[in-house]
C-alpha cells in the first residue's frame, strides 16, 4: 500500500560520502542517484548522517509496513478520542500555523512531503515523488505522484501545489512568512501536470527540508473556486471546511467544542499500520490536570501537553504510559542587548554564571534538557562541545558582576513571561533568588501573549529579561535569522518575539547571509560552528533547556511516533482491541 | 395611559444606555497598549503584511470614525471578525450562546426548585433551627469561591468516584446529538433520546450546580423575608380569621403575593448570570461566552471582546426591562417611582 | 463675668455633636444589642478581628517569612503536612501555610483599597446625583446604569488583561465596576433624605450645599454604607482571587490565594493540600465577613430584615 522506500544499497552510500566530503557537485550527484534509486534513500542517509544526531529518544518503534501485518489479525478500526489543550481556530491552509492547526491539516491535506518517523526527521515523499535542485541552489524541480486524488474525486496537479503556495503567498499571513523570504508569487510555476518549478529569490541551499517543515497542505483549486465568495478565494470556507486529499475528511465541526474527523478508508497512499483508525475526535481540554483525569478515566484515549508532575501518575496507571521525546523546542531568557545594564557583556555573563540550570531540572523532575549551545542537539552542525558552556557558578557570576558599574546591585530588572505558564514563572523564581544574593532585584511581570510580543517590537520598550520559546525546526540558517540577525528586528516595522535579544554585530548579520547562499555541506557547517561560537562568547541571551513533548495514552494506542513537535500523526495511529 | 407612557418611557431610555455601553466597550477594546495586529501577523510577518492587516482592521483611521465605522456595523448585525480565526463574531457568538444558555436556564431552575420550598420552611420555622440552618447555608454559598468549590467537586465526582465526566459538553464517544435550539438536553428531549439526554444531563449536572449557588442562596433568603412580610398584612390575619386553613393560605395566597419581588431578582440574576458564568465554564471547559470571552480576553482579541460586551450587556438591559415591565404591570405603584 | 466665660466655655464639639445627632446614636445603641444576640453575627466579627490580627501580625510569626518574598527551596518541593509544614510546601519548596497567612494581608489590602475607591467615587458620584438632581442626576445615574449593565468580573477581566496582569490593574479594574452600586445606594439615600424636615430646615436658615451634604445627609448614609461594603468586601476579595486563579491577577512571588488555587489545581489530587488549604482560608475570610455584615444589616438597617 504505502510507497515503497528502498533500503539504501552501499552503492548509494558511497555516492553520499563522496557527496558530503564535497568531491560531488549536488546537481551530479541527485542525478546519479535519482538515477540509482530514488531519493527517500538519499534522504535517510542524509539524515543518518547528519552530525551531532542524538540517540532516537523515547525508543519507539516506527510504524509497522502494512506488507508485515498477518491477514485477519488486525482489530477493526476504532474512533480514537484525543484530549488537546488547545482549540482550533482555522484550518484555512494559507493561514495560521499553530499546533493543533498543523495536526489537523495534516490529515486533511496532503503536502509536497512528510516527515518519516523518528528522529532527527529524515524526509519522506508525499505528494512530491522526487526533486532536483540546480547547482546553485536558486531552481528546484519537483515531481509528483499520479496516485493522489482529492476527496472529491479530481487528481492531485501541479496545478493544484502551484495554486496552493500561491494562495500562501497572497495571503501575506502567518502561514506565508517562512517561505516568502525565499519564494515569490511569480517564482512558482508548473511546467506540466506532474513537474512543479521553483526559482527562488535568492540562493538556499537547504530548501527542499524548509519546504518539508514548513507543510504547505495542498489545496483543490477547483472546490475552492466553487465556494469563493466575493474574491475571498474561499477564505471565509476553508476556515471550516476541506478541500484535500489528506487520509481523513471532516464529519463534525463543532468550533471551541469538538472536532470529529473520519478516516477515508481507500486513502491514496494507504494505512502505514497494522489496523487504522475509523476516525478520531479532538476534544478540548484546556487544564494540564483535567486532561490527566480524563486519561486515567478512560474518558480520552490519547492527551497531550502533559505536565512532567503527570508523567509518573500515568505511567504508574496500568494499562497507561507517557511517550516523551525531546524535539527542538528551545527555551531562552532574552536579555535586551540595546538597553543597560544587559547591555553591558560583563552582565549578560554575570547573569548566565548566576543562573541555577540544575535547580530548574529538578522542579521540572528532571524532564528537562539544558542546553549545550544557542541552538538545540538535534539541529544539523549544532556543537555540544562549543565553549564556553555556563552553568552555575557564583564565584565566576561575581567575577563578572565586579567588572560592572553595578557591583554592589542596587538595581531593578523586568523579567517578562506569559501569564500561568509555570515553567516559565518558575525560571523567572530561581532568577529572582540567585540576583537577589547579589543585591539585584528580578520583577515578575507576567503578560499575556499578544502583549509580550508588542513589548518584543523595539528595544526601547525591550524587558531586560524575557522568557521565550523558539522551535525553528531542523534548518540552522533558520534559527540564527530567527534570532540574532539584526535586520530581523532593526527595521521599520521592529522585531518578533523571537529577536528581543536586540542582538547587533555585523559580523553574525554577514555569517547569516553567507549561509543562506551556502549549498556546500561542510561550508554550511563550518559557518553554523562559527555562529554557534561567536553567540556563546558574546551571549546575548540565555539558552537555557530544550522542554519534551509529553503525550499520555492509553495502551490500546498503536503505532504513535515522535515527528519533532507536538503534532501527532493519526494517519500511523490505531486501536488495539481492548 | 399611565402604564402605555411607563413602557414606552423604559424602551426609549434603553437607547442611550446601549450607546453608553458601546462606548465604554469601546475603549475598554482600545485600552490594549500593544499591537493586536502584530501578534494576529504572526512572528514572520513582513512589514507589508502587517500594514495590511492594519489597513484590513480600519486600525489605521482616527478612533471617533473607527467607532462611527464599527457602530454603523453594528446597527447592521455586523460585529466584526476574529483577529485570531478570522470568524465573524456573531457567528461565534450564535455558537457559543445556547451552551451558555442552558447551563444558566438549569441552574435557575435549580434555585427556584429548591430556593422555594426552603424559603418556606424557613419562614415557616422562624429564627428556629431550620432557618438557622438555611441562613448559615445561604451565607456559606456565597461566601463560596466558586471555581475552587468546582474544582473539588469535579475532583470527587470525576477523578475520586468517576461517576461523572470531567469536563465538557458530552461525551465524545457518543454521537453528537442533532440540535434544534443549541440547548443538548432540550433537544434531546424533543427528539426523545433518553441515552443522549442522560450524557447531556451527566455533562451539565456539576457546572449548573456550582453555577446556581448564588442564586439558589439569595433565592432562599429573600423570599423567606418577603413571604414573612406578606404574613403581616391584614388579609393574611382575615382569612385566618375566618378559618382558612393555614397550609392554604400559605401555598395560595401569601406565596403568590411574596413571589413578585423574587421574580424581579430571579429577572436580575439570569441577566447576570449570563455574563458571570466565566469562571464556571472555564473550569469545566464548557462552551459558552464565558470561555470565549476569556480566550477573547487573553489573546487580546478585540473584535470579539467588544462584540460580547455588547452582547451580553444588551441582554442585561433586555431581561432587566422585561423584569421591570412584568413588575410594573404587577405592581401599579412601581411606575411612579424611579 | 468674663472670668465666668473663661470657666465655663460654650459646648465643646463632641457633646454638641452628641447632642445633635442623639436620634440616631440611640439606634445605634439599640442596634448593638440586637448584634450582641445574634450568635452568628458574633462569631463573623469574632473571625474577621482575628484575621485582621493575623493580617497585621502574620509577618513575625509565620515559620518561613521570606517564602513569600522570593526563597526556594526545591529539594523540599511537595512535602505533604507536617509539623514543620502544617499545610505542606509547593512545587519549588515554599511553606504553604506561611504563604497563605501572608497571603490574608494582601487580600485584606486588596479588598480594602477596592472599596475605599470605590465608595468614594461611588459617594462622590450618588452625592451629587441625589442633592442637585436634574441633569446633572440624569446623566449620572444614566452612566451609573451603563456600568452596572457590565457584568463585573467580565470586565475586570477584560481591562486587567488590556492593561496587563498584576494586583495593581486587578485592583484597578475591580474598583471600576465596583463604584456603580455604591453610586445607586447614596443618590437614592441622598433623594429621601432630601425630603425630610431636617435637611428642609437646614436649607430654610440659609445652609451652604456643602455643609448640608456633609453634616446632615452623609451621617445618615453612613449606616447604608457599612452594611453594603461590610458585605462587599467579602465579594471583593472573592473577585480578585477569581482574577488571580485566571491568571490576570497578582504574580509570583506575592502569596494570592486564587493564583496558589490555580497552581495547585495542577497537582490534585496527588498534592492536594497546594489547592485546599488557600481556597478554605478564603472561604473562611468571606464567610466571616458576610456572617459579620448579616449582622451589621439587622442592627443598622433594622427596614429591609433580608436574610442574606
Amino acid at each position: 500500500m504505502t510507497s515503497n522506500h528502498p533500503k539504501p544499497s552501499p552503492q548509494m552510500r558511497a555516492l553520499v560520502d563522496r557527496y558530503l566530503r564535497g568531491e560531488l557537485s549536488r546537481r551530479d550527484f541527485l542525478r546519479t542517484v535519482v538515477a540509482v534509486g530514488g531519493l527517500t534513500a538519499v534522504q535517510a542517509i542524509l539524515a543518518a548522517c547528519a552530525p551531532a544526531a542524538p540517540p532516537s529518544a523515547g525508543g519507539q518503534t516506527g510504524a509497522a509496513p502494512a506488507a508485515e501485518t498477518a491477514a485477519g489479525s488486525a482489530p477493526e478500526p476504532k474512533m480514537l478520542i484525543y484530549a488537546a489543550s488547545q482549540d482550533i481556530p482555522t484550518i484555512d491552509p494559507s493561514d495560521r500555523t499553530d499546533y493543533s492547526i498543523g495536526a489537523v491539516s495534516r490529515q486533511l491535506y496532503d503536502r509536497l512531503f512528510r516527515f518519516e518517523g523518528g528522529w532527527p526527521q529524515p524526509i519522506e515523499p508525499c505528494i512530491c515523488e522526487s526533486y532536483e535542485g540546480s547547482d546553485d541552489a536558486t531552481e528546484w524541480t519537483f515531481h509528483l505522484t499520479d496516485k493522489a486524488v482529492f476527496h472529491n474525486g479530481d487528481p492531485v496537479t501541479a496545478e493544484a501545489v502551484v495554486y496552493s503556495y500561491q494562495r500562501t503567498l497572497r495571503f501575506q499571513k502567518q502561514r506565508s512568512s517562512l517561505i516568502a523570504p525565499f519564494l515569490d508569487e511569480g517564482g512558482i510555476e508548473a511546467v506540466d501536470d506532474r513537474t512543479v518549478r521553483m526559482v527562488l529569490k535568492s540562493p538556499f541551499g537547504d530548501f527542499p527540508r524548509l519546504l518539508a517543515f514548513h507543510e504547505q497542505p495542498i489545496v483543490n483549486p477547483r472546490q475552492v473556486k466553487e465556494h469563493e465568495q466575493g474574491g475571498d478565494e474561499g477564505a471565509a470556507w476553508l476556515t471550516e471546511n476541506e478541500a484535500g486529499s489528506g487520509p481523513f475528511v471532516i464529519k463534525e465541526w463543532e468550533p471551541g467544542n469538538r472536532y470529529v474527523l473520519e478516516a477515508v478508508p481507500d486513502y491514496w497512499q494507504g494505512w502505514p499500520g497494522e489496523s487504522r483508525l475509523a476516525g478520531f475526535v479532538w476534544r478540548i481540554i484546556r487544564e494540564t490536570a483535567d486532561r490527566r483525569i480524563a486519561l486515567l478515566a478512560g474518558e480520552v484515549d490519547m492527551a497531550d501537553t502533559i505536565s512532567t508532575d503527570d508523567i509518573d501518575i500515568i505511567a504508574n496507571t496500568p494499562g497507561y504510559h507517557v511517550e516523551e521525546n525531546f524535539g527542538l523546542l528551545a527555551g531562552y531568557v532574552k536579555m535586551n542587548n540595546q538597553l543597560e545594564p544587559t547591555s553591558d557583556l560583563h552582565f549578560r555573563k554575570f547573569i548566565a554564571y548566576a543562573m541555577d540550570y540544575e535547580a530548574l531540572v529538578n522542579v521540572l523532575g528532571g524532564h528537562a534538557k539544558l542546553m549545550t549551545g544557542p541552538i538545540p542537539e538535534g539541529v544539523p552542525y549544532q556543537d555540544p562541545n562549543v565553549q564556553p558552556q555556563y552553568r552555575h557558578d557564583l564565584e565566576k557570576a561575581k567575577e563578572h558582576l565586579d567588572q560592572t558599574p553595578w557591583k554592589d546591585g542596587g538595581i531593578e530588572l523586568d523579567y517578562v513571561y506569559v501569564t500561568g505558564l509555570d515553567f516559565e514563572e518558575q525560571l523567572g523564581l530561581i532568577l529572582l533568588e540567585q540576583l537577589g544574593k547579589f543585591n539585584i532585584k528580578v520583577n515578575m511581570v507576567p503578560k499575556v501573549w499578544p502583549d509580550m510580543v508588542a513589548a518584543c517590537g523595539q528595544p526601547e520598550t525591550g524587558p531586560h529579561l524575557i522568557n521565550i520559546f523558539v522551535d525553528s525546526g531542523p534548518i540552522p540558517y533558520n534559527w540564527f535569522v530567527e534570532q540574532w540577525y539584526s535586520k530581523s528586528w532593526d527595521r521599520d516595522t521592529g522585531g518578533s518575539f523571537q529577536t528581543c535579544d536586540f542582538y547587533k554585530n555585523p559580523e553574525v548579520d554577514t555569517l547569516v547571509e553567507t549561509l543562506r547562499g551556502a549549498v556546500d555541506p561542510a561550508e554550511q557547517e563550518r559557518i553554523v560552528k562559527e555562529l554557534q561560537q561567536i553567540i556563546m562568547e558574546e551571549i546575548p541571551g540565555l539558552p537555557v533547556y530544550v522542554l519534551p513533548t509529553i503525550i499520555g495514552m492509553s495502551d490500546n494506542v498503536k503505532g504513535y511516533v515522535f515527528y519533532g513537535d507536538i503534532s501527532v500523526d493519526f494517519w500511523r495511529l490505531w486501536l488495539a482491541d481492548a | 395611559m399611565q402604564l402605555r407612557y411607563y413602557i414606552l418611557r423604559r424602551v426609549l431610555l434603553i437607547i442611550p444606555v446601549l450607546v453608553g455601553l458601546s462606548i465604554v466597550t469601546f475603549t475598554v477594546a482600545r485600552l490594549v497598549p500593544g499591537d493586536p495586529v502584530k501578534l494576529a501577523a504572526g512572528p514572520r510577518a513582513s512589514p507589508e503584511e502587517i500594514q495590511r492587516l492594519r489597513e484590513e482592521f480600519g486600525l489605521d483611521k482616527p478612533l471617533v470614525v473607527q467607532y462611527l465605522e464599527y457602530m454603523r456595523g453594528v446597527l447592521q448585525g455586523d460585529l466584526g471578525r476574529s483577529l485570531m480565526n478570522g470568524h465573524p463574531v456573531t457567528t461565534d457568538l450564535r455558537r457559543y450562546f445556547p451552551a451558555t444558555l442552558e447551563l444558566v436556564l438549569v441552574s435557575m431552575a435549580i434555585a427556584v426548585l429548591l430556593g422555594i420550598p426552603g424559603a418556606v420552611i424557613a419562614a415557616v420555622y422562624r429564627d428556629r433551627w431550620p432557618d438557622q440552618v438555611s441562613r448559615v447555608l445561604a451565607l456559606g454559598s456565597i461566601s463560596m469561591p466558586i471555581f475552587w468549590l468546582a474544582i473539588m467537586l469535579q475532583l470527587i465526582f470525576a477523578q475520586h468516584l468517576r461517576v461523572l465526566p470531567v469536563s465538557g459538553r458530552f461525551d465524545a464517544r457518543a454521537p453528537y446529538p442533532e440540535t434544534i435550539t443549541g440547548l443538548l438536553t432540550l433537544d434531546t428531549l424533543l427528539q426523545g433520546d433518553w441515552t443522549s439526554f442522560r450524557i447531556a444531563l451527566r455533562h451539565l449536572l456539576l457546572p449548573a450546580i456550582c453555577q446556581s449557588l448564588l442564586a439558589l442562596a439569595l433565592t432562599t433568603r429573600f423570599l423567606r423575608s418577603d413571604i414573612l412580610d406578606v404574613l403581616q398584612r391584614d388579609f393574611v390575619r382575615m382569612a385566618r380569621a375566618n378559618g382558612i386553613p393555614e397550609r392554604i393560605i400559605l401555598f395560595k395566597y401569601v406565596l403568590k403575593n411574596a413571589m413578585i419581588a423574587t421574580v424581579s431578582m430571579l429577572g436580575f440574576l439570569f441577566g447576570y448570570s449570563l455574563g458571570g458564568s466565566v469562571l464556571i465554564e472555564t473550569v469545566f471547559d464548557w462552551p459558552g461566552i464565558g470561555l470565549y470571552a476569556m480566550n477573547s480576553a487573553l489573546t487580546l482579541d478585540f473584535q470579539p471582546i467588544m462584540g460580547i460586551t455588547l452582547f451580553v450587556g444588551l441582554l442585561f438591559t433586555l431581561v432587566n426591562l422585561g423584569t421591570d415591565l412584568f413588575y410594573g404591570v404587577l405592581d401599579p405603584r412601581i411606575r411612579y417611582g424611579r | 463675668m468674663d472670668t465666668h466665660m473663661a470657666l465655663e466655655p460654650p459646648k465643646g464639639w463632641l457633646a454638641r455633636w452628641l447632642e445633635e445627632n442623639q436620634s440616631w446614636l440611640e439606634e445605634w445603641r439599640r442596634g448593638i444589642h440586637r448584634f450582641r444576640r445574634s450568635r452568628l453575627s458574633v462569631i463573623g466579627l469574632v473571625m474577621v478581628l482575628l484575621l485582621v490580627l493575623v493580617a497585621i501580625t502574620g509577618s513575625w510569626w509565620v515559620p518561613y517569612p521570606e517564602d513569600a518574598t522570593g526563597a526556594l527551596h526545591i529539594s523540599e518541593r511537595f512535602q505533604p503536612p507536617s509539623l514543620a509544614h502544617p499545610f505542606g510546601t509547593d512545587e519549588v519548596g515554599r511553606d504553604v501555610f506561611s504563604r497563605v497567612v501572608l497571603g490574608t494581608r494582601i487580600s485584606f489590602q486588596v479588598g480594602a483599597i477596592i472599596l475605599i475607591v470605590a465608595i468614594t467615587i461611588g459617594v462622590t458620584l450618588g452625592g451629587i446625583a441625589g442633592y442637585f438632581g436634574g441633569w446633572a442626576n440624569e446623566i449620572i445615574m444614566r452612566i451609573t446604569d451603563i456600568m452596572l449593565t457590565f457584568p463585573g468580573i467580565f470586565l475586570a477581566l477584560a481591562i486587567t488583561a488590556a492593561l496587563g496582569p498584576g494586583v495593581r490593574n486587578a485592583m484597578l479594574a475591580l474598583s471600576i465596576t465596583w463604584w456603580p452600586g455604591y453610586a445607586r445606594l447614596v443618590q437614592a439615600q441622598v433623594l429621601s433624605a432630601r425630603e425630610e424636615d431636617y435637611v428642609e430646615s437646614a436649607r430654610a436658615i440659609g445652609a451652604g450645599h456643602t455643609r448640608i451634604l456633609f453634616r446632615h445627609i452623609l451621617p445618615n448614609l453612613l449606616s447604608a454604607i457599612i452594611v453594603k461594603a461590610s458585605m462587599d468586601i467579602g465579594f471583593a476579595i472573592l473577585n480578585l482571587a477569581a482574577l488571580g486563579f485566571i491568571g490576570v491577577g497578582a504574580q509570583q512571588p506575592t502569596p494570592e490565594w486564587g493564583a496558589m488555587v490555580a497552581f495547585g489545581r495542577r497537582f490534585l489530587p496527588h498534592y492536594w493540600w497546594y489547592s485546599t488549604f488557600p481556597g478554605l482560608a478564603m472561604f473562611f475570610t468571606v464567610f466571616g465577613f458576610n456572617m459579620l455584615g448579616d449582622g451589621l444589616r439587622d442592627v443598622l438597617d433594622p427596614q429591609s430584615r433580608h436574610g442574606a
